[in-house]
Order: C-alpha cells, then sequence, then structure tokens
C-alpha cells in the first residue's frame, strides 16, 4: 500500500468502510456466484450509510473488490452526476482515497444502477449492478421456497407464460426494462432495471459483471465470455428499442435516448442517457442535428 | 507434536493484503484455466504447503468456514497455523468443509466426497485448492466453459489421481458440485464447476 493511498482514506475508517469479516463473508459469495452463473447466492447483507434499495448491494460488492490500484466510475441511468452517483462516488473517494473518473475507458470498476456503457467493455474491467429485486420470477411467485425450487429444477414456464400473456394482449413483449434472460442455457436471471437495449451487451462480455441487492441479500454473477440470452419465442423474436431521430446533442444514432422536456409548451429533445458517451462524442466534433443544420446554412 | 508453535506470518497489511489475494482468486475463477499470479503479501507458514495456498486460506477463511485436510497434515503444524491466524475450525469430514486442500500424497482427488450440496443451495458446496508441480510439464488439457472465450489449454502437473475423471463428473452435475483452484508456487488456476476438461494429449 502506497502512503499516499492511506493519506487520502479517511482514517477513521477500514479501508473501503465495511470491515474484514465482512468483506470476506462477501467476497466468498462472489466467488460462487462466479462459479454459478445466474444464481443468486444469499449473502449477510450489512447497514449501510444509505437507506437500503438505494444502491447497498452495489456498494458492498465494489466495498469488498476494491483496492488503491482501482479507478472506480459510478452511473446512475448512465449519468455521473445524477444523486446517487454522486454520493456513492464521494462515498468510495472518502473511505478508501482511490481515484475516481467519469470515463468509462479509464475505469476498472463501474458500478452502475440501470444502465450499460455505451463503450464496449474490455477484460480489465468489472462491472457491478446495483440491483432493486433480485428474482426474475418474484412478480409471478411471491414464495422464496417455491422460487428457489423453480430455479433448482429449471422450471421457467411460468416465464415464458407471461411474456406469452403480452403478446396475446399487445401482439408483443410489453416489458421494456428488466427484461429477463437466460444465463449459460441454465439460469434465468433478472439484468436490473436495465433498458432491453442493453440486454445484447451482457451477452459474451469480456468483463465481468457482479451483482448485489442489498435489500434482497443477494449477490449474482456472470462471468466474462458467458452465453446471455434474452428469453423470446421464435415467431416473436427479442428486439431492442429505436428511435426516429439521433441525439439532439452529439448525433448519435445507436445509443439509448433519454427523453427530456425543455419547456412548458410541450418541447422535447432527446439525448444520450449515457453522458459519458454523449461528451466524447461532442469533443471529436460530433454534433445533434439542429447544430448541423444552422451549420450548412 | 512436541516441536515447539512456530506462527510465521500473517499478511503484511491485514486489509489490502487480503483484497490482492481476492482479487487474483476472482481473477482466475472468472477466467477458468487461465494462469494468474499470486505473491503471498508476506504470509508465510509451515513450509509443507506453497505460502501461496496459505495465503488463500488466510483471505477467505474464518470461523464461519471449516477447511479439510488430509489426515497426515491435521496432525502438522498446519493445523494449530490456520487456527492461530484466521479461527477457521477444522472439517470432520470432507462434505462438512467450505475449504480444502487437495495434494497428489493423499491419493486420488476423490472430489464426490466434498459438499456438492442441493440443487437449491448449490453455493453451499466446498472450494478446493489443489496443489500442483507446475502448469507446463503435465498433461495437455483443454479448458471450456463460461469465462473462456473459445479455449483455455493448461498442462497441469502433480494433481491427484483421477483428477480428470472426477472433474468431468463434477462438472456434470452442475449446478450442483465443487469448485476447485489449481496452486503451484506463485500462480493460480480457477476450474470452477462450469469449467468442462478435455484430454489433449501427453506432453513430449
Amino acid at each position: 500500500m502506497s502512503a499516499d493511498t492511506a493519506l487520502c482514506a479517511d482514517p477513521n475508517y477500514n479501508f473501503a468502510y465495511i470491515d474484514e469479516q465482512t468483506k470476506r463473508m462477501i467476497r466468498r459469495a462472489l466467488l460462487k456466484a462466479v462459479s454459478i452463473p445466474g444464481y443468486q447466492v444469499p449473502f449477510g447483507s450489512r447497514e449501510m450509510p444509505l437507506a437500503r434499495g438505494w444502491g447497498t448491494g452495489g456498494i458492498q460488492v465494489t466495498a469488498a473488490l476494491i483496492g488503491p490500484l482501482d479507478r472506480l466510475k459510478v452511473i446512475d441511468q448512465g449519468a455521473d452526476d445524477t444523486t446517487n452517483a454522486v454520493a456513492i462516488r464521494s462515498f468510495f473517494s472518502r473511505v478508501t482515497g482511490v481515484e475516481t473518473t467519469q470515463k468509462v475507458a479509464e475505469a476498472t470498476i463501474i458500478q452502475t444502477r440501470h444502465r450499460i456503457p455505451e463503450r464496449p467493455l474490455t477484460e480489465d474491467q468489472i462491472l457491478v449492478y446495483q440491483v432493486p429485486q433480485p428474482e426474475p420470477l418474484r412478480k409471478l411467485e411471491p414464495s422464496e421456497v417455491e422460487t428457489r425450487n423453480m430455479h433448482a429444477w429449471e422450471e421457467y414456464g411460468l416465464m415464458q407464460v407471461r411474456l406469452y400473456e403480452d403478446i396475446a394482449r399487445f401482439g408483443h413483449v410489453a416489458t421494456t426494462y428488466s427484461y429477463p434472460v437466460m444465463v449459460n442455457d441454465r439460469y434465468v436471471a433478472s439484468p436490473t432495471p436495465i433498458p432491453k437495449f442493453d440486454n445484447p451487451k451482457m451477452n459474451m462480455m469480456p468483463a465481468l459483471q457482479l451483482f448485489g441487492a442489498g435489500r434482497e441479500k443477494r449477490i449474482y454473477a456472470i462471468p466474462p465470455y458467458t452465453k446471455v440470452r434474452s428469453l423470446d419465442f421464435d415467431d416473436h423474436p427479442f428486439t431492442v428499442q429505436s428511435w426516429t431521430q439521433p441525439c439532439t446533442l452529439c448525433g448519435a444514432r445507436d445509443s439509448y435516448l433519454d427523453e427530456v422536456i425543455v419547456d412548458d409548451s410541450g418541447g422535447r429533445i432527446f439525448v444520450c442517457s449515457d453522458t459519458d458517451h454523449c461528451e466524447g462524442r461532442r469533443e471529436l466534433g460530433h454534433v445533434g442535428p439542429a447544430e448541423d443544420s444552422e451549420r450548412s446554412t | 507434536m512436541n516441536a515447539p508453535f512456530q506462527p510465521g506470518r500473517g499478511f503484511r497489511d491485514p486489509v489490502l493484503g487480503p483484497q490482492v489475494v481476492f482479487r487474483a482468486v476472482l481473477q482466475a475463477m472468472s477466467r477458468p484455466g487461465r494462469p494468474t499470479t499470486l505473491q503471498p503479501q508476506g504470509v508465510s507458514g509451515p513450509s509443507v504447503a506453497p505460502a501461496t495456498a496459505l495465503a488463500i486460506l488466510l483471505a477467505l477463511c474464518d470461523y464461519e468456514t471449516p477447511v479439510w485436510l488430509d489426515e497426515e497434515w491435521r496432525g502438522s503444524a498446519l493445523r494449530p497455523w490456520l487456527a492461530f491466524h484466521c479461527g477457521a475450525p477444522m472439517a470432520r469430514e470432507p462434505n462438512e468443509a467450505a475449504f480444502g486442500i487437495l495434494r497428489a500424497a493423499s491419493g486420488p482427488a476423490g472430489l464426490a466426497r466434498f459438499a456438492q450440496c442441493d440443487a437449491r443451495y448449490p453455493d453451499r458446496s466446498t472450494t478446493l485448492l489443489a496443489l500442483c508441480d507446475d502448469f507446463e510439464s503435465g498433461p495437455r488439457l483443454s479448458v471450456e466453459g463460461p469465462g473462456v472465450q473459445s479455449r483455455e489449454m493448461i498442462a497441469p502437473a502433480g494433481l491427484p489421481e483421477e483428477f480428470l475423471r472426477d472433474a468431468t463428473d463434477n462438472a456434470a452435475l452442475f449446478p450442483r458440485g465443487v469448485d476447485v483452484l489449481l496452486v503451484a508456487h506463485d500462480r493460480i488456476i480457477g476450474l470452477p464447476r462450469t469449467s468442462r476438461l478435455t484430454l489433449a494429449g501427453e506432453n513430449a
């Protein structure tokens, strides 16, 4: 450990806030989670200085992983500058003294709430998801005993029926986020409330994906290069959202767009939800369609 | 055992040492078949076991995790060393163990002896450290499965007898089964239960 790091971290707390006994317990759970891709490992979730349901699972996973050489990025709905991301980033800055970054390319650990960065992740990165509800079957079956049996015996018919009912009622699968995935052809898992736009990025991702649910006390994982398939039907294949217009700020046509209301007379724009992606493109000189047409006139 | 107890040393840094060890183990388990270098971070103990294996046990074990040692090692200085440094109890039976050490000298691998658990709680199975001589001079094995992009080739020497057969049976039990970490000097290779091993021929 370098002396510099020791100096930046708040000396009143253990490095990364939680105690060593708890870290060992979380680390053991993480190793089993990696060995059983998609299976939810129960763990002794601790009180964190943040309300449960606000990312305490992700924080505990990150705290068990992080070391002085890591560079941490925290995103909330794709943005680095929203409340949850700012709070968690400053928490880790204080209790570990590690460097933080807003650039995907520079980060070794990315803790995320509800998005996967647009930029493809590498083998040297770990993506930590904050998970509100780890059990994809919970809305269909309230009993933990039952859902555990369903996972154990691979009985996922109920989930297919749920998707089928969407098709029967709406003509298509109406689920747009938390779209269930099949991990390594065995476990149905929740991808967390990421938009289904991000689901294909999970398949064969070079980075390790870890999921922490603090309130629900579960940890699960998807190892790198693991098959992740979004559930669908042969005649209703899985598709992702698309937009008719590009990002207003950077003109991207390949990213997930958020709708932003800009005035009180119905004016709206669509912008990239991934702020690092959008800023990176603007730095390279990409502009949105409005500015583009101003330039050409 | 009349020799006085030799406590050896624990982690040089009790917080950052285990962190480095854990990250190496996580890296190894999430990329099966790819060797990861792991320095023991100051841990030293009875010379029978490599310091890297001791560091892994120290980083992950505590009073909650029964450790299994073969009969010979149970009577060695390793037992008081583990009790002193991490308070881990000794597992009486292999199937009660959270962690265990396998080595060629104690007979066939017998992976099926260890805790496989039931399909509802497959995370409660044993994690085994299998000590090897090296990763180059043994029979060549190809590793496939989650964490491996196409395939990795390894050639661990000095594995317990019947390890390959047992590992194949173990993989067939998925989601049940034990997870193995090969240790040779300061390098480790993860072989979680999802890894499929096949013999690719003997080394020349």
